[in-house]
């Protein structure tokens, strides 16, 4: 099982766009868990994501993140993939699986049409 | 030789005793006499054992009251000192409601303690009699609900600013997360 920490991204996780400042969920996305979970897909592996050892989450990194994941590879495939860990919010796992994962395809939609 | 007082003190309280002991051996006697009810000369071995199973349950039961009285009290010493921590903790939050702006970086951190501080709250009574796990579950809630409503909006320069809607939204959930953790301290 492939296992990637976000940690290692920044421990200062920033907001949703690269416009927003540095360690975006967009950067994120682009720089580490795109190629991570292609990578896990392509091994027939979970992609195992650590979510715990930052100084705390915007919301909007974390929707922006596996949202964008979503919109790329279908909800279905992406909760079948990855599994998060998160010991120190737990909150953050339970919204990311039953909400910035399923809603992103509708997330897209109000996007693309505002 | 003169006394001390705290001589004088202990010969007062056994010529109380002494008093006392006087007192009851003439009530006794008294009562011998003109007692209502016959006394027996000889004591059952039957009223001995009831005597002492009865002296046996009183000890027991009133131990019992007081070590659950006791252990309420610690809990509840302890709850008060916890809650007063997160209590301290979030009202930081009500200058940033004031200045209607949160510093990104103070804000992930200050959600991220005060879902720790909460957690650890609510593990500590997991398994408390007296305090219900379900209370802290909705502070957490509540303050989950606070947390992803605040740093949902993308910070400029830093700054998250607090529109109208977000500082009602905020003031509702800071509300609840406050009246949850008054009604936990009332005993």
């Amino acid at each position: 099982m492939a296992t990637i920490k976000i940690k290692d991204f920044s421990a200062n996780p920033g907001a949703r766009y690269y416009a927003d400042g540095k360690y975006s969920g967009q950067e994120y996305f682009d720089k580490v868990l795109k190629d991570a979970y292609q990578h896990a897909v392509a091994a027939k592996e979970k992609l195992i994501i650590i979510l715990d050892g930052t100084n705390g989450f915007a919301s909007s990194f974390l929707s922006e993140a596996f949202g964008l994941l979503s919109e790329n590879f279908s909800s279905k495939d992406v909760l079948k993939n990855i599994e998060l860990i998160s010991e120190e919010e737990p909150d953050w796992k339970e919204i990311i699986l039953s909400n910035y994962i399923p809603n992103a395809q509708d997330r897209k939609r109000n996007r693309l049409a505002s | 030789m003169p006394k001390t007082g705290k001589e004088t003190g202990l010969l007062a309280k056994l010529l109380q005793v002494l008093g006392i002991l006087i007192l009851g051996a003439i009530i006794g006697v008294v009562a011998c006499n003109w007692s209502y009810f016959k006394l027996d000369d000889t004591i059952e071995v039957s009223d001995i054992l009831g005597l002492v199973v009865t002296s046996i349950l009183a000890i027991y039961i009133s131990r019992n009251i007081q070590q659950n009285i006791s252990r309420r009290q610690n809990e509840y010493v302890l709850l008060l000192d916890e809650v007063k921590k997160i209590i301290l903790h979030i009202e930081k939050f009500e200058v940033w409601q004031d200045n209607q702006e949160i510093p990104f970086e103070d804000g992930k951190k200050f959600f991220k303690k005060g879902t720790a501080l909460i957690q650890e709250c609510s593990g500590m009574f997991s398994n408390s009699n007296v305090y219900d796990k379900s209370d802290f579950e909705a502070i957490l809630r509540q303050f989950n609900g606070l947390k992803r409503k605040c740093l949902d909006p993308s910070p400029v320069s830093g700054i998250i600013a607090m529109d109208a809607r977000l500082l009602s939204a905020s003031e509702k959930h800071y509300k609840k997360i406050r009246n949850l953790l008054q009604q936990i301290m009332i005993p």
